[in-house]
Parts: structure tokens; C-alpha cells; sequence
């Protein structure tokens, strides 16, 4: 071979030295081109992690945007109702003020005042119960939850304050009827009115009574397991039995009720005051809060076998 | 690649490469080196974002004929008429040297098959059954398509040359 195309020691020997140089400068430039050495499975392994992560991170993303949509969506809502709330609240107050200088004018009763203030009172419940809302949402970023065994949010316990509330709801109720009761007592008294439209009244007061009873049964045990003493399961069962319970009495007084009246007035048919018609109706109604009756206690049944 | 399997693949490439492109520069050392040097930084710079390939000299040569190829080009049409252009080396001379580019030049004008049957015989000194046991074609086949190539060759050499074409 012609000498002239071979390379003489001096070029090879600069050259490895400028390419071994080269080689070292290019590695510390370039860390990334280690991923040579990587075994094209680890590669492909650490691709597909990558692209699964990707697509984790997209449905996350897509995940936080509904959710950021639905949060503004249900502030809205909840906004908007205390708007309303408060409209609502202005104009009770305003026929109250009204009301009052008519009372003191002597133009109307005092049963017809006592019913705008309560009224009055009904409107502020309603408005608490809305801000209640909108504070759950502004933590949760949901529609408020009103589950005995729900979360805690933000370390609040919106389910207790709403129970408390729907409490004061229902003494408001009391009330508006006890004003009624005392009227018609006086109407009775005067012949005015039939007693079993008290008793009918009297009745309503017994059930609200109940009602509240159970709230705070539901009040206690939501407070059981907060303090982490029931389970979710437990609390499901327990309340149902109370709402049950509640139906169960409720419907045993509606037909104790229906009862008494329907004696009352096969009283009154047996001296032709009334008409046999108003008696077939009463039978009806007694035969509905009866069924009703049947089906509370047979729900009762099921429930006490889960428990 | 390690830097270990670099220089292994350095020193078991460097002197088919070399031998390579001397013979297509006709010997000339400078420009040989260059090239060479060359071919090999490009080497390293394209293997460490991609990955070696499966035959190292073949893509040596494949980028070294390129890029003397450029080369020519550009100083063709910059420095047309200085023979001076390719530094002196060994026992030929400039002149020679030019001329023998100049050929080179031209056959890598002509097509792919053409200019690779040419180079292997003219250039790599491969007999016509080794040009036929490589191309895994007949020997009469390769003497055809010689025959043919280097007709098409002479059509693109200019009369101007500075041998007139006498040395073909």
C-alpha cells in the first residue's frame, strides 16, 4: 500500500488525544447523553410512565377546572338565595312595621301581629340558614351536605348549625300555634269554633314537640360521631330508625287525632247536625293516616333487624 | 458510548478511513486530515444525540465523502482559476492534485450507481469481481455499467482542463 494514504503516528496520536478531549467536554455539556447507556426497555418503560403521567396530569388539570367551575357555579346559587333572602327579609320587616302601627291603632288583632313577627323571624332563619350555605360552599366547593355522617368542612360542623336552625324553625311553628290554641280557646269557650279544631291544633303543637325531640336525637348522635364514637354506617342506621320513629309517632297521632274526630262526629250524625258525607271523608282520611301508620311501623321492623 | 468505546471504534476505524478519503484527495495529507478530523467530531456530536450506528466506517465514509465534496464545490467557484488552492503534498503536484479533484468532483455529479462503481474501481483500486461480489451483481454487468459511467464522465469533463482530458 502507497504510503501516502496511510495517516502518519503524529496525526492518530494528536487526533485521539483532540477526540478523547472532545469526548470528555461533550459528556460534561452534555449530561443527557448517559440515556445511551439506558436500556431501551427502562427507556420505553420510563416513556410510558411519562405519558401515563401526562395523562393523569390532563384528566387532574380537567378534574380542577370542573371543579373550580362548579364551586363558582354553586357560590352563585348560593349568592343569588341570599339575595333573595334578604329581599325577602326586608319586605317582612317593612308589613311588620306596618302591622305594628295597625295593632296599636286597635286595626288588627293581636294573633294577626304576632304572626308578621313571626314571620319576621321565619325570614331571618331562612337568611342564616342561606349565609350557612354560603360558607360551606366557600370551603367545600359543593352542594352542602346534610348527611349526619358528612365531614366535617374546614373544621366546621355546617350539618349541627343547620339541625340547630331547623329547630328554631320549628318552635317558630309552636308558636304560630300556641297564638292560634289561645284563640280558640276563647272561641270555644264562646261557642264559636268546635273543640276538635283545638284538639286538631293542639295535635300540631304535640308533633312539633316530637319533631324537635328527634332533631336533637339526630343532634346528639351527630355529635357521637363526630367525636368519632359511631361509624358512618351506625350514624346511617340510627338516623333512619329516628326518622322512622318520627313518621311512626306523627302518623299515630294524625290517627288518634282522625280518631277522636270521627267519633265526635258520629256523635253529631246520630243527632242529624251533620252531613254522612263529612263522615265517609273523616273515614277516608283515618283509613290513609292508618295505612300510614302501618307502613312507619313496618319500616321501624326493617330497620331495627339492620341494627 | 463510553469513552473507552469511542477511541476502540477511533483506532479500529481511523486507517480504512483514511486510506478512504486519500485516495480521493489523491494523497493530499492536509486535506485528508482535515476531513478525517472532521468526520470524526461530526461523529461524535451526531452518535451522543442519536446513537452509534451499525457500521461506524460506512457512515465515516458516507459524511467524509461529503464533506470533501462541499469543499470542492466551494473553492471550485470561489477559486477557479488558482491551482493553487490545494496545498502541495507528497510527490504530486498541484496541479495534479486539482485535476484529480476536479475528476472527483465530476463523479460525484454523476448519478449514485454510476459514481460508486467509479470510485470503487478508480479510487478504492477494487478488481471488477470484487465490484461484482459487492454489488451481487455479474462481472460482465459491472463491466457495462463501468463503461457506461465513464462515459457519462467525460461528457462532464470540460476541454478546458489543464490536461485536456488525456489522462483519462
Amino acid at each position: 500500500m502507497n504510503e501516502i494514504y496511510e495517516p502518519d503516528n503524529q496525526f492518530l496520536e494528536r487526533l485521539e488525544w483532540q477526540l478523547s478531549s472532545e469526548y470528555r467536554r461533550a459528556s460534561r455539556l452534555k449530561p443527557s447523553s448517559r440515556k445511551i447507556a439506558i436500556p431501551r426497555r427502562i427507556v420505553a418503560a420510563a416513556c410510558m410512565v411519562g405519558i401515563l403521567m401526562t395523562g393523569v396530569a390532563v384528566i387532574k388539570a380537567a378534574d380542577y377546572i370542573q371543579d373550580s367551575w362548579r364551586k363558582k357555579i354553586e357560590i352563585a346559587r348560593a349568592e343569588t338565595e341570599i339575595k333573595l333572602r334578604k329581599a325577602h327579609l326586608e319586605s317582612a320587616r317593612e308589613l311588620e312595621s306596618r302591622a305594628e302601627m295597625r295593632f296599636s291603632n286597635g286595626l288588627i288583632r293581636e294573633e294577626e301581629f304576632r304572626m308578621i313577627q313571626i314571620a319576621v323571624k321565619r325570614a331571618e332563619l331562612d337568611l342564616k340558614k342561606s349565609l350557612l350555605n354560603l360558607d360551606e360552599v366557600k370551603v367545600s366547593g359543593e352542594v352542602p351536605r346534610n348527611e349526619l355522617y358528612a365531614p366535617l368542612v374546614g373544621g366546621r360542623d355546617f350539618v349541627s348549625e343547620r339541625l340547630k336552625i331547623e329547630i328554631e324553625m320549628i318552635e317558630l311553628d309552636s308558636e304560630q300555634f300556641e297564638s292560634r290554641v289561645k284563640r280558640y280557646k276563647q272561641l270555644v269557650e264562646k261557642g264559636l269554633a268546635r273543640g276538635d279544631e283545638l284538639s286538631q291544633i293542639q295535635a300540631e303543637i304535640a308533633s312539633r314537640k316530637v319533631m324537635i325531640d328527634k332533631i336533637q336525637e339526630r343532634l346528639d348522635l351527630r355529635k357521637r360521631f363526630v367525636d368519632g364514637e359511631v361509624t358512618a354506617q351506625e350514624v346511617e342506621i340510627r338516623d333512619r330508625m329516628t326518622v322512622a320513629e318520627r313518621n311512626l309517632n306523627l302518623a299515630q297521632s294524625k290517627v288518634d287525632s282522625l280518631k277522636e274526630r270521627l267519633k265526635r262526629l258520629k256523635s253529631l250524625e246520630s243527632e242529624r247536625m251533620i252531613n254522612p258525607m263529612e263522615i265517609k271523608q273523616m273515614q277516608y282520611a283515618l283509613d290513609a293516616a292508618q295505612a300510614e301508620l302501618e307502613l312507619a311501623a313496618l319500616e321501624m321492623d326493617v330497620l331495627k333487624k339492620l341494627k | 458510548m463510553t469513552e473507552q468505546q469511542w477511541l476502540k471504534m477511533y483506532r479500529e476505524t481511523v486507517h480504512p478511513l483514511y486510506g478512504y478519503m486519500a485516495r480521493r484527495t489523491r494523497g493530499n495529507r492536509e486535506l485528508t486530515e482535515d476531513i478525517v478530523q472532521e468526520s470524526y467530531l461530526r461523529a461524535l456530536d451526531d452518535w451522543n444525540r442519536k446513537s452509534v450506528p451499525d457500521s461506524p466506517l460506512a457512515w465515516l465514509k458516507r459524511v467524509a465523502r461529503n464533506i470533501l465534496i462541499d469543499y470542492l464545490r466551494q473553492k471550485r467557484w470561489v477559486n477557479k482559476e488558482n491551482l493553487d488552492l490545494i496545498p502541495d503534498s507528497g510527490n504530486q503536484t498541484s496541479k495534479d492534485q486539482f485535476e484529480s479533484l476536479e475528476i472527483f468532483l465530476a463523479i460525484s455529479a454523476l448519478g449514485r450507481k454510476k459514481a460508486r462503481i467509479l470510485e470503487a474501481f478508480y479510487y478504492d483500486g477494487m478488481s471488477i469481481r470484487e465490484i461484482a461480489k459487492e454489488m451481487a451483481i455479474s462481472e460482465r454487468a459491472v463491466e457495462g455499467q463501468l463503461r457506461r459511467a465513464r462515459q457519462s464522465l467525460k461528457s462532464l469533463l470540460p476541454d478546458s482542463r489543464p490536461n485536456g482530458g488525456k489522462n483519462e
